[in-house]
């Protein structure tokens, strides 16, 4: 009797372990799917911005961002500092100093945490001025705060450093020496 | 974080090292076996303990180095990958009288050790160098 109740019990343990493996493998699959998506979401995000940028869809910019959120430039010439409603606008007047400006930007390196994360990563920015009197060339590095917001992730602050700024002449000279 | 993504994230870490000069955060990226090849105008080899002060000093005899990276191609078999990236580089000379770019090709082989995706090899194949003094 006692050997037949042990087995009952070992045939219940190992019941229960066949039933809880896979539920519990599912739960991490899903988890990581989870990170997977928000991961590809908040990549997506940032590439919106330069795109946006780079195309001067100023009002695409403004739904990137939380309504509380804030935008910031250090290291440059000029100093930046929007928050809220004035980011789109902001935005917008810095880069329309600009004839154009493309905005190359490189995969983030991104930390999530429950429904906030940070994302760091590198921009090239080059464009000529408005009025073609010379082209600028600038690096720096995106240090953004991100929140997701019903569902969406959207930037709580973005801090750009600027690296590197060059006025170069206008038209581009050929006698580049190679 | 899938492996095709850790994969890419140390791609990027490298870049993003070099550019913040942040040495200990590059040596976290290579087995201790690694290899690091250029190819180009100039030409360089460093492997095992020597990777991270080789690359150290090319970078440092620069005034500014920042590396923009693209989206690698990912091919995974286990735990060996092999990656291919560009890359384009900015950077001035250490007076920061001229300035530089360089575009070129990086051709990776990775491997996981203890769980973490490391540079087995990294082979740098220098496509352009272009060099103009900066006007004042």
């Amino acid at each position: 009797m006692k050997n037949f109740t042990i087995a009952l019990a070992v045939t219940a343990l190992l019941s229960v372990g066949a039933l809880t493996a896979p539920a519990l493998a599912n739960s991490d699959k899903k988890s990581e799917m989870a990170q997977i998506a928000d991961r590809l979401a908040i990549q997506d995000l940032l590439s919106s911005y330069s795109a946006a940028v780079t195309r001067h869809d100023f009002p695409a910019i403004g739904p990137l961002f939380t309504a509380d959120a804030t935008w910031e430039v250090i290291g440059a010439p000029q100093k930046f500092a929007f928050k809220g409603a004035e980011i789109g606008p902001g935005i917008k007047a810095a880069v329309e100093v600009a004839a154009d400006l493309v905005q190359i930007n490189t995969p983030a390196l991104i930390q999530i945490n429950g429904d906030t994360a940070t994302a760091q990563s590198t921009v090239h920015e080059y464009g000529d001025m408005a009025d073609r009197s010379a082209r600028a060339a600038a690096t720096g590095t995106y240090e953004d705060v991100l929140k997701k917001v019903d569902g969406k992730w959207k930037f709580q602050s973005r801090v750009f450093t600027m690296r590197q700024l060059w006025i170069l002449p206008y038209p581009p000279k050929t006698d580049a020496k190679k | 974080m899938s492996e095709y993504m850790a994969v890419q994230t140390v791609i990027t870490r490298y870049c993003d090292a070099v550019t913040r000069r942040d040495w200990a955060a590059l040596a976290d990226l290579f087995a201790p076996d690694a290899t690091w090849d250029v190819i180009g105008h100039v030409t360089f080899h460093f492997a095992g303990a020597d990777v991270v002060p080789g690359i150290r000093g090319i970078v440092e005899s620069t005034g500014s180095l920042v590396q923009i990276n693209t989206p690698a191609l990912i091919e995974i078999d286990g735990d060996r990958a092999t990656a291919r990236s560009t890359i384009y580089e900015l950077g001035t000379d250490k007076e920061k009288a001229h300035r530089f770019e360089e575009p070129g090709l990086y051709e990776d082989v990775l491997t996981k050790i203890g769980g973490k995706w490391k540079f087995s090899a990294r082979r740098f194949t220098i496509l352009h160098f272009q060099m103009d003094k900066i006007s004042p």
